[in-house]
C-alpha cells in the first residue's frame, strides 16, 4: 500500500517529472533495483559492509538526562555514531552496490550539508569508483570541514554558483550532468525526493533504521513507543525511521521542518507546511514558490534543511494525516543543540538539532511519553556556525 | 493538428527558440518581429524558470537574466506577446516552452483555453515524460494547441511507438544525451529515428538541442523536416554589445541556415 503506483505517485505526489533522455535511466535503475533487492548477495553484501564499515546496527540509547529534564522517556537513535557521522551513509552504500550492478563507472551526487557528499566521496573511495560532487559555494562556504573531507577521499567537489548556490541548485546542476553522462554515470541522491524510483529506493535503504529501532525499544521499553521524531529536510532520515512504525497507528509520527526566521517571514525551510503542490527536480511535491510557478528560495541555519521542496512520500503521508509536522525556528534549533551537549554530551547536526527543539514543546508532547528522536547526525561540521550564535 | 503546423512542415522548417524577457519584454517582441522578417518558419517562446533542468547553461542565464529584470514574464505576457505576433505575422506558428510547473501553477485546462483563444500553435514541456503527461490526465489538448513531445536518442522501441502514436503537430527530437547548449557531436542514431517515427506514422520531426553550425543543418535536414536554434541565438544576442547588433547578427544566420535547408 505504501509502495508508489507504476508511474511513481504516492497518493498525488511523485512521478517521473524529467526529460525524455532520463526515462531509460530510470526505468533501467528500478528493473536493476527490483531484480536484485531481494537477491541474497546483493543483500548480504550490503549487509556486510552495513556491519563492518558502517558499524551498524547503531544504537538505540535512553538518554536519561533529557528525559527527566522534559519528564518523559526519550530514547535517541544514534545514526550520528554511523561511520561519516550521519544517516546518509545507509543510502550511499545500497545505491553503489546497486550502480556496480548496473555496469556504472562513475558516480555524481548534490551535497548541502556535505554529509550527503561525504557518505558518497566514502563509499566512492571504497569502491574505487570516480565521484564527482555538486555543491553550491554559499554551502562550501558554510560546511568548509566537509568539504576537506570529500577532497580527501578523491572527489572532485563541483561549485555551483547559480541560484541561490546551496542544496536546490547544485541539484540542477547534478541532474544537468546526469543527462550529458547518462549512459556511464549512476547519480546517487541524497534525499527521498527526485523522479520515480529515486524516492522508493532512498526510503527503503533507509528504511534499516526505522527497522532496529523498532525492534530495538521492543526489547529494551518493552513497548512501542508514543511517538516517532525526525528532522525534516528532503525527508531521508524522517522516512527511514518512519517507515517501520507506519502500520503501528498508535505511533506517532511527527516532522520537524525549518522555521528559519519564522514562518510569518519569507526565510524558512518549511515546504510541507507551506508549500503548495509543484514540480520540482522531477517530483511533483509541496514546493515553496510563487504564484507564477517559480521556485523560491528557502532559508535555514542548517545547510540540509535548506531546501524548497520535500519527498513525496512524506507530502502523501502528511495528507493521509498519517505525518504530524511542525517548524522549529534557527533560534530554538540552536537551543535544541546546546541543550543536548550540555545535558547528553553529545553534538548534534543542526539539522538533527530542529527535532530535538521540539521536545520542549509540551503542546505537541505531553509529559511521561516514551519518545524516540532520529540523531540523525553528528554537529562537528556545524561547529563554526554553533559557535558564532551560542 | 494544427493547419499551420502543417503548412509550415511542408518545406524545411528553421526554428527559434527565444526566452520572454531577455534582455526584457519588449526587446523580446522586436527580436521576434525581425526574426519574421528574416524568414524564419516557426517561433517557440521560452518562458523563464528558476530551475529549469532540461537547460544548459546558456539559456539557464537568459532564465535567471529574464527573470532578475523583475518583469512580467509569465504566462500571461506570453500570450499577450503571441497575440502581438500574430497581429504581425498571422502565419509564422508561435508555441509556447515552459516548465512543467510553470504550466501546472497556470492550470492545465487553463493554459489550453486561453492558448487557443491567442492562436498559440503549440505547447513544449520538456521536463515531462511522455509518461507524465499520460499520467496528469487534465491535459486535453484542443486540436489547435497540440502538446509537442520530446524523444531522445536512448528512447526505446517501445516507447517511441507509443509516444508517437498519441504525438500531434511534429516530434520535436533531442540532438543528443544531455542538455541544451552548442555541442559538435550528434547521435549518429538521428537518421535511424527520423525513420523509425515515420514508419510509425507520418508525422514531422524536427531535431534541436546544440545545433549551432551551417554544416549542421545542412547534414540533419537532409533527413529531418525542421531545424531548432536555441542556445546559439541566445549566446549572439548575449554576446553583442547592442541589441541591435545581437538582433541583426541572428538574421544573418537565420538566413545562413535557411540557405543550406
Amino acid at each position: 500500500m505504501h509502495h508508489p503506483n507504476k508511474d511513481g505517485f504516492f497518493g498525488n505526489y511523485g512521478g517521473m517529472f524529467v526529460p525524455d533522455t532520463l526515462m531509460p535511466a530510470l526505468e533501467a535503475l528500478l528493473k536493476c533495483y527490483e531484480r536484485i533487492k531481494d537477491d541474497s548477495a546483493f543483500t548480504e553484501e550490503l549487509a556486510y559492509y552495513l556491519h563492518h564499515f558502517v558499524g551498524r546496527p547503531s544504537p538505540l540509547y535512553l538518554a536519561k538526562n533529557i528525559s527527566k529534564k522534559f519528564h518523559k522517556t526519550i530514547y535517541l537513535k544514534r545514526e550520528d555514531l554511523n561511520h561519516t557521522g550521519a544517516h546518509k551513509i545507509n543510502n550511499t552504500l545500497g545505491q553503489i552496490l546497486l550502480a556496480k550492478k548496473m555496469g556504472k563507472t562513475r558516480i555524481i551526487a548534490e551535497t548541502g550539508a556535505g554529509q550527503h557528499g561525504v557518505a558518497t566521496a566514502t563509499v566512492c573511495a571504497l569502491m574505487g569508483m570516480p565521484c564527482d560532487i555538486y555543491m553550491g559555494s554559499n554551502d562550501i562556504e558554510r560546511q568548509s570541514l566537509n568539504v576537506k573531507r570529500m577532497t580527501l577521499m578523491g572527489a572532485t567537489i563541483n561549485s555551483v554558483n547559480t541560484g541561490s548556490k546551496t542544496l536546490k541548485d547544485a541539484t540542477t546542476e547534478a541532474i544537468r550532468d546526469w543527462m550529458k553522462h547518462v549512459e556511464n554515470t549512476h547519480y546517487i541522491i541524497g534525499s527521498a525526493l527526485g523522479p520515480h524510483p529515486y524516492p522508493l529506493l532512498v526510503r527503503n535503504f533507509q528504511s534499516i533504521i526505522g527497522k532496529e529501532a523498532r525492534k530495538q525499544v521492543l526489547e529494551q521499553a518493552g513497548t512501542l513507543p508514543d511517538a516517532v521524531i525526525a528532522c525534516i529536510g528532503g525527508g531521508s532520515n524522517a522516512l527511514g525511521i518512519f517507515y517501520h512504525f507506519l502500520e503501528d497507528t498508535s505511533v506517532r509520527l511527527i516532522g520537524v521542518e525549518a522555521a528559519g526566521e519564522g514562518l510569518e517571514t519569507k526565510k524558512h525551510a518549511a515546504s510541507l507546511s507551506k508549500g503548495k503542490p509543484g514540480v520540482l527536480h522531477g517530483s511533483l511535491n509541496t514546493v515553496l514558490q510563487d504564484e507564477n510557478g517559480q521556485i523560491q528560495l528557502a532559508h535555514s541555519i542548517s545547510a540540509g534543511l535548506d531546501y524548497p521542496g520535500v519527498g513525496p512520500e512524506l507530502c502523501y503521508l502528511k495528507e493521509k494525516g498519517r505525518l504530524e509536522s511542525y517548524a522549529i525556528t534557527n533560534h530554538k534549533a540552536l537551543e535544541g543543540c546546546k541543550q543536548l551537549a550540555e545535558l547528553e554530551g553529545i553534538i548534534a547536526a543542526l539539522e538533527t538539532s530542529h527535532a530535538l527543539a521540539l521536545l520542549a514543546d509540551k503542546t505537541v508532547l505531553s509529559d511521561n511519553q516514551t519518545i524516540i528522536l532520529c540523531l540523525s547526525g553528528r554537529g562537528d561540521k556545524d561547529m563554526e556556525t554553533i559557535s558564532k550564535h551560542v | 493538428m494544427s493547419n499551420l503546423l502543417e503548412q509550415v512542415f511542408k518545406e524545411k522548417a528553421l526554428i527559434a527558440y527565444v526566452t520572454l524577457g531577455d534582455p526584457s519584454v519588449e526587446a523580446t517582441i522586436t527580436y521576434c518581429k525581425a526574426l519574421i522578417d528574416a524568414g524564419i518558419s516557426m517561433i517557440e517562446i521560452g518562458l523563464p524558470f528558476s530551475d529549469p533542468i532540461a537547460d544548459g547553461p546558456i539559456i539557464q542565464a537568459s532564465h535567471q537574466q529574464a527573470l532578475a529584470t523583475g518583469e512580467d514574464v509569465s504566462v500571461n505576457r506570453g500570450f499577450a506577446l503571441i497575440k502581438q505576433l500574430k497581429e504581425y505575422a498571422p502565419n509564422v506558428p508561435i508555441l509556447i516552452m515552459a516548465a512543467t510547473n510553470i504550466i501546472m501553477q497556470y492550470g492545465y485546462q487553463s493554459f489550453f483555453k486561453q492558448a487557443n483563444d491567442v492562436n498559440c500553435d503549440g505547447l513544449i514541456m520538456p521536463d515531462c515524460s511522455f509518461e507524465m503527461v499520460q499520467a496528469i490526465n487534465q491535459i486535453q489538448q484542443p486540436p489547435n494547441v497540440p502538446l509537442i513531445n520530446l524523444v531522445s536518442p536512448v528512447c526505446d522501441t517501445e516507447r517511441l511507438k507509443n509516444i508517437v502514436t498519441y504525438s500531434k503537430g511534429f516530434i520535436y527530437l533531442i540532438s543528443s544525451t544531455g542538455i541544451t547548449g552548442e555541442r559538435n557531436e550528434f547521435s549518429n542514431k538521428l537518421k535511424q529515428l527520423v525513420m523509425d517515427i515515420k514508419n510509425i506514422k507520418n508525422i514531422p520531426v524536427a531535431i534541436g538541442f546544440g545545433i549551432s553550425q551551417q554544416d549542421h543543418c545542412k547534414r540533419l535536414s537532409q533527413f529531418a523536416d525542421g531545424i531548432i536554434i536555441g542556445s546559439h541565438f541566445v549566446k549572439l544576442i548575449q554576446e553583442k554589445p547592442s541589441l541591435k547588433e545581437g538582433i541583426d547578427a541572428v538574421c544573418n544566420r537565420v538566413k545562413q541556415f535557411k540557405a543550406v535547408l
